[in-house]
């Protein structure tokens, strides 16, 4: 009887022991991934070539954020129409993608061993269980990283149009993609993934824990940690105004004494002083004179988008601290409490 | 049809899970039936350790401890990085002593006949007596 | 050199104790018979043996003292478990490039070998094979680690009786070959009698026999007498269990001493089958050698 020698079609070169392990293994949920990331990638490059011809065709570039010209305007205005939607809900769909990516390759990594008794082939060969852990861990999470840092790059080049009439520090849109952040909260997700299936013993369970924990942090830190990263710049708004690019927390008038103003308050004088100058020749321009004259100022709180980088960097790190120590928690999970 | 070579060895062993003889006591047996009816003979190799576990599926020691007892009734010999060739002849009992036994026997079965047994009670009898002695002499043997 | 050394080892999930009070000391170089009734904590033992889980109380040593689940165990041990589990979408080919990426001494050659003299075709995903074919891969791989001990989870429990033969066939063959120890557990005794020259018996998370398969059958009698006699019978031997019809009754007797057969009564040997269930239908008699083993560090 013959021994066949078994490689047929395109043969990779010879990868070592664990490396070869964790791509076998994983291979499906990592193709996965690509393919997400790519099709959300194709759609960034097809549309993102055209917005940034346009861009140029239309002279929006060299118009400002506050463009004077007609040209100007009438420019603008077909950029917006064409583009703005997309802007505005791609970064938010894309915001989620994170807890998908890092779910899908994490929840089932000790999960499926442990659902499918496995581990008892696995964990019994001449490799030390937490090795195999640490191993695989570490690959998948740096192929994770790279793939959500290119990605978000990717998002970068996409996004460059908008940034100068947008911004990218608020919450809820390009912050979530651009930068290093969305890197941080794959890996998150992943570590978080990889702790619960081997807790829970069950992957459809993980992943549904982990998608909600998940969302549960996520949307805690966004909307009470984030804001005070940096203690926020308080400023009075000025003629030219905050621009539309920064992350403003909050606005509110103060009168001469320099009291804020609630809302209610606000509402009330509103409606006296447009009864007052209703008739007046130019309502509008009356109307922002009388609070003028009256010493009534109005005032925002926020984060200025040249922050961008600091928040990302320390937002980042934490998810990234996190994501190691929920690592670690699991390698010391499966040593410890394994069958 | 299907034939399965036990190695190139002279007899194939069996073994009867039922019979309530130990292992390797059957494969010692076969050896000695094997000697007396004809089909081994002096110089004749027994099958290998290894080709018996293959076919039946059992310890090598029980092998080994089998070839040891044939070698201690004479009945075989290892060679040393060969095997375990057959050697010596079984007792054969002689003539006169034969007939003595089968007059006794003769005797026997007609006081038996006499006593009022039937064929299957004698039959049954001897199966009891037999199996009574051979195990007090394994068990004096210990 | 012993194969496997627990001293009064147990573990317990939750408020049950799976294995309690476990103390053996398993010479090395033997086929060993684990038996005992399902839930009788054979898979508990074999589990703590291969170190996928720790003790509560006690402790288990491998090898002359190692400790299971450290990296010198894991490389002279290998483990087939229950249900012989293997990656179902795994070629077998990929199978092998699977233990061998995360072990050291691998015989790429003996794996190969065997698994084409079995007619086992290595492209085919391991999840297409019959239940035969994927003991015999599970069995394939364990064996090119060219282990010190082989330890088995009922690795035959769901074959049909050719494939169960022929696995326990390759099983020997190996063992003929190598002089590998193994540890073999099973809730079916009638076929051990003819592998097995070490046997334990564990009942309800116990050990309650251990001991060499031709020195317990030595020590072992079955009487068989009248039952009118049974009372004075039993007062004078070591009686593990007792049969008794209206008129006759079958006694399993411990022969700790020579003592003479009873008038009347019918001294047999036992067998290995026989002894087990006996002892099974009397959790309260054990057949356990002498206290002799060495402490073993800690």
């Amino acid at each position: 009887m013959t021994i066949t020698a078994s490689r047929t079609g395109w043969s990779l070169p010879r990868v070592p022991g664990l490396p070869w392990v964790t791509w076998r293994q994983h291979r499906f949920a990592l193709l996965g991934v690509l393919t997400v990331l790519g099709g959300f990638g194709l759609l960034m490059i097809v549309n993102g070539l055209a917005m940034h011809a346009d861009y140029h065709r239309l002279g929006v570039g060299s118009c400002g954020t506050l463009p004077s010209s007609v040209e100007c305007q009438t420019g603008l205005e077909v950029f917006q129409h064409r583009y703005q939607s997309i802007a505005d809900f791609l970064p938010t769909m894309l915001a989620f993608v994170p807890a998908l990516i890092g779910t899908f390759v994490g929840a089932p990594l000790i999960a499926r061993e442990l659902e499918s008794g496995t581990f008892r082939f696995a964990w019994t060969q001449a490799t030390d269980r937490a090795r195999w852990t640490v191993a695989k861990l570490t690959l998948l999470g740096a192929v994770l990283a790279g793939l959500a840092l290119a990605f978000s790059a990717l998002y970068g080049w996409w996004f460059h149009p908008w940034e100068p009439l947008l911004g990218r520090i608020q919450s809820g849109k390009s912050y979530e993609v651009e930068g290093v952040v969305f890197a941080a909260r794959v890996l998150f997700a992943f570590a978080l993934g990889a702790l619960l299936g081997a807790v829970l013993r069950r992957t459809i369970t993980a992943m549904a824990a982990t998608l909600a924990v998940w969302v549960g942090v996520v949307f805690s830190t966004a909307i009470y940690l984030r804001p005070h990263i940096q203690a926020p710049v308080v400023a009075q708004d000025s003629a030219l105004g905050i621009g539309r690019r920064d992350w403003v927390l909050s606005t509110w008038t103060q009168d001469a004494s320099g009291h804020h103003l609630t809302n209610g308050q606000l509402n009330d004088l509103t409606r006296r002083v447009a009864t007052r100058v209703g008739t007046a020749a130019d309502p509008r321009q009356a109307f922002d004179q009388w609070f003028l004259q009256h010493g009534y100022t109005s005032w925002s709180k926020y984060q200025p988008n040249g922050r961008f980088w600091h928040f990302q960097l320390v937002e980042g790190s934490a998810y990234l601290v996190a994501a190691l120590l929920l690592g670690a928690g699991t390698v010391w999970w499966v040593r410890r409490r394994a069958a | 049809m299907e034939i399965d070579k036990q190695g190139g060895a002279a007899i194939v062993f069996r073994l009867d899970p039922a019979s309530g003889v130990p292992p390797y006591q059957q494969l010692v047996r076969q050896v000695e039936d094997a000697l007396r009816l004809g089909y081994l003979t002096p110089g004749d190799q027994l099958p290998k350790v290894k080709d018996v576990v293959a076919a039946l599926a059992i310890n090598p020691n029980t092998v080994l401890k089998a070839y040891r007892e044939l070698e201690h009734k004479g009945l075989a010999a290892g060679r040393p990085g060969q095997g375990t060739f057959v050697e010596g002849r079984l007792d054969v009992v002689p003539l006169r002593d034969l007939h003595a036994l089968r007059r006794k026997l003769v005797k026997w079965l007609a006081d038996a006949d006499a006593a009022g047994l039937d064929d299957e009670s004698i039959s049954a009898l001897i199966s009891s007596a037999r199996h009574e002695t051979q195990s007090s002499k394994r068990l004096s043997a210990s | 050199m012993t194969a496997l050394v627990a001293q009064r080892a147990g573990k317990r999930y939750g408020r049950t104790w799976a294995l309690r009070d476990c103390t053996l000391a398993i010479p090395s170089g033997r086929v060993v018979a684990l038996v005992g009734p399902n839930g009788a904590g054979k898979s508990t033992l074999l589990n703590l043996a291969v170190g996928l889980t720790e003790p509560t109380a006690g402790c288990i040593r491998v090898l002359d003292d190692v400790r299971p689940g450290t990296q010198p165990a894991l490389d002279r041990i290998a483990f087939v478990a229950q249900d012989t589990p293997l990656y179902a979408n795994l070629s077998v080919a990929d199978t092998l490039r699977l233990v061998a990426s995360l072990s050291r001494g691998w015989d790429e050659a003996n794996a190969r070998n065997r698994l084409s003299q079995l007619d086992i075709p290595l492209r085919r995903r391991v999840g297409k094979l019959s239940g035969g074919q994927h003991a015999q891969v599970a069995l394939a791989v364990a064996l090119a680690r060219h282990p010190e001990l082989l330890i088995l989870d009922e690795p035959v429990a769901r074959l049909d009786p050719l494939a169960r033969h022929d696995f326990m066939a390759a099983l020997m063959t190996a063992v003929a070959d190598e002089g590998l120890s193994v540890l073999l557990s099973s809730h079916v005794v009638a076929e051990l009698e003819k592998v097995c020259d070490y046997l334990v018996v564990l009942s309800r998370g116990q050990v309650q026999v251990a001991g060499d398969v031709d020195e317990l059958l030595a020590g072992h009698r079955v009487l068989t007498g009248p039952s009118s006699e049974l009372d004075a019978v039993v007062q004078q031997h070591d009686v593990v269990h007792a049969q008794t019809a209206e008129r006759q009754a079958r006694l399993l007797v411990r022969m700790t001493r020579p003592v003479p057969t009873p008038l009347g009564w019918r001294l047999d040997e036992t067998n290995l089958e026989e002894l087990v269930l006996s002892y099974l239908r009397a959790p309260q008699a054990s057949a356990l050698p002498g206290p002799s083993i060495e402490a073993v560090s800690a």
